[in-house]
């Protein structure tokens, strides 16, 4: 069973996912011509054995290795009879293919950092066209000229549109094609979307721009337009308004592109097949790695729906676009000035942040305020924000008397900090003499580097601190968060845009509860789920989750089938992806407790749930459909609150627009020693 | 007004009285507490009477907490319930964060009872017997164990209940500190310690997490905390080397002083008493020296003193004056050593009610009890007072209210002055009714005819 759905898979590879019902219909409409399907099977199998044999190992099904050997067959099916040397070279073509496309794929990857795609098809079709010529007339998809092509008339240009699917599996079958948009609207609304958008896209540009035909007849080649629009909307980019008008422009240059080839490759009669689609996502791939875009995906989860989640999620819970480092003090300190400020934290250096201490009245000083003494932050100690190598230290200018400011050197003693990730965090107006480390020294995340000081263009002891794209001077600030602060309220921000007027501290994590949420590989829980409803027992079993890690590194939680993803990056515990079915235990983990800052403080904190795991509802998909459109279209907000070291609560709120659409609470007990003891869902 | 007849005196100059810190008494006296007269108080609930300023506690706290955390992140103070178990006081301190730190059976109830969780509560003290050690051990207390019989009873629970108990050690160690409190807990120097730590590891039925070291109280010294603090996290790192136990806190005690005056200290207190940021930079930048970024142990105080002190007063009257056989003023007051037995240690300051007038004299005063040991303060300077006139000692807000007796006279009413100057009262005065309602005299007994 599991490798029928294997090979399956391998069908709806071609459309970059792994789905069961869409693989079926796909295969399903390759036989629609036995032939054609008959030889997708046979060089399918041929590529198997051989690669199995070769590695010596049986039974492992690789879909995305196997796709190129299943179009190859296809192709010759398509355009060739059955006969016993044509069998014979579709067993060889298929075993050259998986060849090729692991070798391809190497080299590629090595060198590009790219995939293969579907390049090893196109190399082998076209060498197998080129040893046997195309004789049949009807076969001339390939070898397009519209007029000896049936065109099929549906209003709108449907008729084409369904052809272009179809011929994606080489059939001309109108009514293939709307079975597979069928099964595209059931897979994904996203792809359905992309596809006519590249298909009309190519439709527009041919019927009313391209000068050499002027005919009603639709270009097949088009479904090199549907796949490029596909993969580029919804692999590589996040579907949202702005990718699809992208997708719009990529798919008329891959317009122009399939022109090209079609003019180079039918002086030789033959067809483009998906070569325009290869070189156009290839670059469009390469383009995107070379310039840091807010659209781009950096993993693909099988459907651009999942994706948009993923990515929604993912970008408003952890900020990861900004620069972001721990409050470089202990204790709680006052926000004097934020970013932007009326005072000083303008322009370029719009983005810095002062601190101060105050006592429970509000006051900097105890005792006389005209003594730099008195002043609460005075000396004390100044921590480094991140790892990094220390680039600048400035350590000898006196500190002021309170009041007066020295207008020589504006930053006072200061030190930068080079950090990996690539920018600069700059601390200023420290204590003369206070710097312990020298240029060149490479410092940890918490240690004490400096003590708080009055120099340079400070009338009292302060701690400024700002993130730098360089480490001149004049080197423009950058946007950052401060990580795991606690500010007034008790609220905690996992990344925290500091507010004027805020008290703030950074969170204080506890050994116990470290040792409470390391959780090992191998580690597993065991949990009695029990279902009442109106106080009758409705299920009562017993579970187990299991920690695991996939080939990527990335650990997560494993129940049956689901799979539940977390990590624990500086003592902040976190759930980021489920998959899975709606009603497995993990899922109802991830609602009840997104994320937990390991600490034993009275913290209380927000978090957003993707879109599939906390709308009940199984219009999920549709909700994400829209979303993609506008991005604040649906929401699902949680809260949670410490009530003691080993409780807190939870609340979700979904939200559609501004309406609330479902809500839950949830009870969370830790256990005393590893992870969750019970939670309760109401 | 009418002007008040006093005999005239002769006064002796003595030499030892002239210093420059000379605490003789201006005219001014202690007419208010946080805003409240000390006359309204004195009527209205009448005279000796205690009086507690949430202000000045939760001021106190306050500094400690951000003085340390300023240093240090991960510092949590626990309230010694022993310096001052009033429901009240206890409850402010918690409210600021403040856990519980018990050293018998009925502090340990008196946290739960005030809704602290039994996570919440370190459980020190050299008498723990196996009934309440049982109950904390299930509630998940901080156990630190005083002595060997007390890991005999743990290792015993722990069977019963076929689960680790997380236990610390309280130790004892050299810092500089004369005299060096060996009662209590396992000494480091001699090995005794370690010793311990084998014996735990080797029966696997109590998990060390922690370990605990409380000096003394009213420590003058920043160094000896330093040294403490070295001392506990040299054995923490030993412990992770040799036993792979990674230790979860350290508990450095109380001990802070208070700004008392301590008997045989030449100078007053705001010369001789560090301020608390002097004991949290020793201890924070100690604390950072031996610790790394990835491993910050939570680091507790018990501070009892030096948090609770300052915001107690004690406003008692003067029953009557009398000169004594050598000539010294003697003036009887109606709170003695049954409402603060620290005198013996200290010289708790004392202020005037009222304002006043005319020259000081060395007095002594003396409390209501009929027993000799009753003197308050045997050397202080005032001026003639009247029967009536209020006299102040502050500070006297810790151990007073728990170390004091119900002998020979009620105990008095306790209020408490809100942050908004209101009062509260947070225990009432002893009735006949509640010092006798314990008492079962038997049947035949009562019978008595005089
Ligand atoms: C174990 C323990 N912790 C804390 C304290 C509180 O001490 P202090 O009031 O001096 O701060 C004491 C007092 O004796 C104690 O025995």
């Amino acid at each position: 069973m599991n490798n029928i759905k294997k090979v399956l898979y391998i069908y709806s590879e071609i459309f970059f996912t792994d789905r069961f019902v869409l693989g079926l219909v796909i295969a399903g409409i390759t036989f629609l011509d036995f032939k054609t399907g008959f030889f997708g099977v046979l060089t399918l199998v041929s590529a198997y054995l051989f690669h199995s044999f070769v590695f010596d190992r049986f039974g492992i099904i690789e879909p995305h290795y196997f796709y190129n050997p299943l179009l190859v067959g296809l192709s010759i099916g398509a355009h060739y009879p059955l006969t016993l040397p044509i069998l014979f070279l579709a067993l060889l073509a298929g075993i050259l293919t998986i060849i090729l496309t692991i070798v391809l794929g190497h080299a590629l990857r090595q060198i590009f950092g790219l995939s293969a795609l579907s390049l090893p098809f196109v190399i082998v079709s076209l060498t197998v066209y080129m040893i046997l010529p195309i004789f049949s007339k009807q076969m001339t998809l390939y070898s397009f000229q519209p007029e000896n092509y049936i065109s099929f008339h549906l209003p709108l240009g449907l008729g084409g549109y369904f052809q272009s699917l179809a011929g994606i599996f080489f059939s001309t079958d109108p009514w293939a094609g709307a079975c597979i948009a069928l099964a595209l609207l059931y897979h994904s609304r996203i792809i359905l979307l992309l596809s006519l958008i590249g298909y009309y896209s190519g439709f527009f540009y041919y019927e009313f721009m391209d000068s050499r035909y002027l005919t009603l007849v639709s270009n097949p080649n088009l479904f090199n337009l549907v796949l490029t629009a596909v993969a580029a909307g919804g692999v590589y980019l996040v579907p949202s308004a702005q990718t699809y008008l992208v997708t719009v422009i990529i798919s008329l240059l891959t317009y122009l592109v399939l022109a090209g080839c079609e003019s180079f490759l039918g002086l030789f009669n033959l067809p483009v097949l998906t070569l325009p689609f290869n070189l156009v996502l290839l670059c469009l791939i390469y383009y995107l790695r070379l310039i840091p875009s807010k659209l781009k995906i950096y993993t693909f989860h099988n459907t651009p729906e999942e994706n948009l989640d993923f990515f929604l999620n993912f970008a408003t819970r952890f900020r990861t676009d900004l620069p972001s480092f721990s409050l470089p003090f202990s204790g709680s300190w006052f926000v004097s000035q934020a970013f932007d400020d009326d005072i000083t934290h303008k322009g370029l250096w719009k983005y810095g942040v002062d601190f101060v201490m105050v006592n429970d009245q509000n006051e900097q000083w105890v005792g006389n305020p005209k003594l730099l003494d008195s002043y609460l932050a005075y000396a004390k100690p100044v921590f480094a924000p991140a790892a990094g190598t220390i680039v600048l230290v400035v350590n000898d200018i006196a500190d002021n008397a309170i009041g007066s400011v020295n207008r020589e050197n504006n930053w006072g003693n200061s030190v930068i900090i080079y950090v990996i990730a690539g920018y600069y965090i700059k601390i200023s107006h420290l204590k003369k003499g206070s710097i312990t480390s020298k240029v060149g020294a490479v410092v940890e995340r918490g240690e004490i580097i400096a003590a708080c000081g009055n120099s340079g263009y400070s009338p009292c002891p302060h701690i400024h601190i700002q993130a730098m794209s360089g480490l001149e001077d004049n080197s423009p600030t950058l946007e950052f968060r401060f990580e795991q602060a606690v500010a007034s309220g008790g609220r905690f921000y996992h990344k925290w845009n500091p507010q004027k007027g805020q008290r703030v501290a950074a969170l204080v994590p506890t050994t116990k509860k470290k040792k409470i949420f390391e959780l090992l590989l191998k580690d597993s829980f065991d949990y009695l789920v029990s279902v009442k409803k109106n106080g009758v027992q409705l299920v009562e079993k017993r579970e187990r989750i299991e920690v695991e890690m996939d080939p990527s590194g990335a650990v997560y939680m494993r129940n049956g089938k689901s799979r539940l993803y977390f990590d624990l990056v500086n003592n902040f515990f976190r759930f980021y992806r489920y998959a899975g079915p709606k009603n497995n235990i993990l899922r109802y983990l991830f609602l009840a407790m997104p994320s937990y800052p390991v600490s034993d403080e009275r913290i209380w904190w927000k978090d957003q749930l993707p879109i599939g795991i906390g709308f009940k509802v199984w219009w999920s998909g549709l909700i994400l459909f829209l979303t993609s459109f506008y991005r604040n279209f649906a929401r699902n907000e949680s809260r949670l609150s410490v009530l003691d070291n080993y409780n807190f609560e939870s609340s979700g709120s979904a939200y559609l627009l501004r309406w609330l659409i479902d809500s839950f609470e949830c009870s969370v007990k830790i256990h005393r020693e590893k992870f969750i003891d019970s939670i309760r869902i109401l | 007004m009418k002007k008040i007849y006093e005999k005239p005196i002769l006064i002796k100059q003595t030499m030892g009285m002239i210093n420059k810190f000379q605490s003789g008494f201006n005219d001014q006296g202690m007419t208010e507490i946080d805003g409240v007269k000390i006359k309204d108080i004195v009527e209205k609930f009448g005279s000796p009477v205690f009086v507690f300023s949430e202000r000045e506690l939760r001021k106190t706290i306050r500094s400690y907490v951000q003085a340390f955390k300023a240093y240090y992140p991960n510092v949590v103070f626990a309230w010694s319930y022993k310096t001052n178990y009033l429901g009240a006081i206890c409850s402010i301190l918690h409210s600021e964060g403040c856990l519980a730190e018990v050293v018998s059976e009925f502090e340990y109830q008196k946290a739960k009872r005030l809704g602290v969780p039994g996570h919440k509560i370190i459980f020190n003290g050299p008498c723990k017997r196996s009934e309440i050690l049982e109950v904390a051990a299930a509630d998940g207390a901080m156990i630190n164990i005083d002595h060997f019989d007390e890991i005999f009873r743990l290792e015993e629970i722990a069977a019963k209940r076929n689960k680790k108990i997380d236990v610390g050690l309280r130790i004892n160690l050299d810092s500089g500190v004369y005299p060096q409190w060996s009662r209590f807990g396992f000494n480091l120097e001699n090995g005794q310690a370690l010793t311990m730590v084998k014996r735990l590891v080797k029966n696997k039925k109590l998990n060390l997490v922690g370990v605990h070291c409380h000096m003394g109280t009213f420590m003058l010294s920043t160094k000896a905390y330093q040294i403490s603090a070295e001392k506990l996290l040299q054995f923490a790192a030993t412990l992770k080397e040799e036993y792979k136990i990674t230790l979860e806190y350290i508990n450095l005690g109380g001990g802070f002083p208070s700004r008392n005056r301590l008997k045989g200290i030449y100078l007053p207190p705001d010369f001789s008493v560090p301020p608390v940021q002097d004991f949290a930079k020793m201890i924070g930048q100690t604390l950072h020296e031996k610790t790394n970024p990835h491993y910050m142990p939570t680091v507790y105080f018990e501070s009892g003193r030096a948090v609770v002190d300052d915001s107690g007063y004690l406003i008692t009257s003067i029953v009557g004056s009398k000169r004594l056989v050598d000539g010294k003023k003697a003036y009887i007051l109606d709170a003695g050593v049954n409402l603060m037995v620290t005198p013996q240690w200290y010289d708790i300051p004392v202020k005037v009610g009222v304002d006043f007038k005319g020259p000081v004299e060395d007095s002594i005063l003396y409390g209501p009890l009929c027993m000799n040991i009753d003197v308050i303060r045997d050397f202080v300077r005032l001026p003639p007072l009247s029967a009536g006139t209020p006299l102040i000692f502050h500070p006297v807000g810790a151990y007073c209210v728990t170390f004091w007796m119900q002998f020979i006279e009620y105990r008095p009413n306790i209020i408490l002055i809100t942050e908004n100057n209101e009062i509260e009262v947070i225990r009432r005065k002893e009735t006949l009714d509640d010092v006798i309602g314990n008492e079962q005299v038997p049947e035949r007994l009562k019978k008595f005819k005089l």
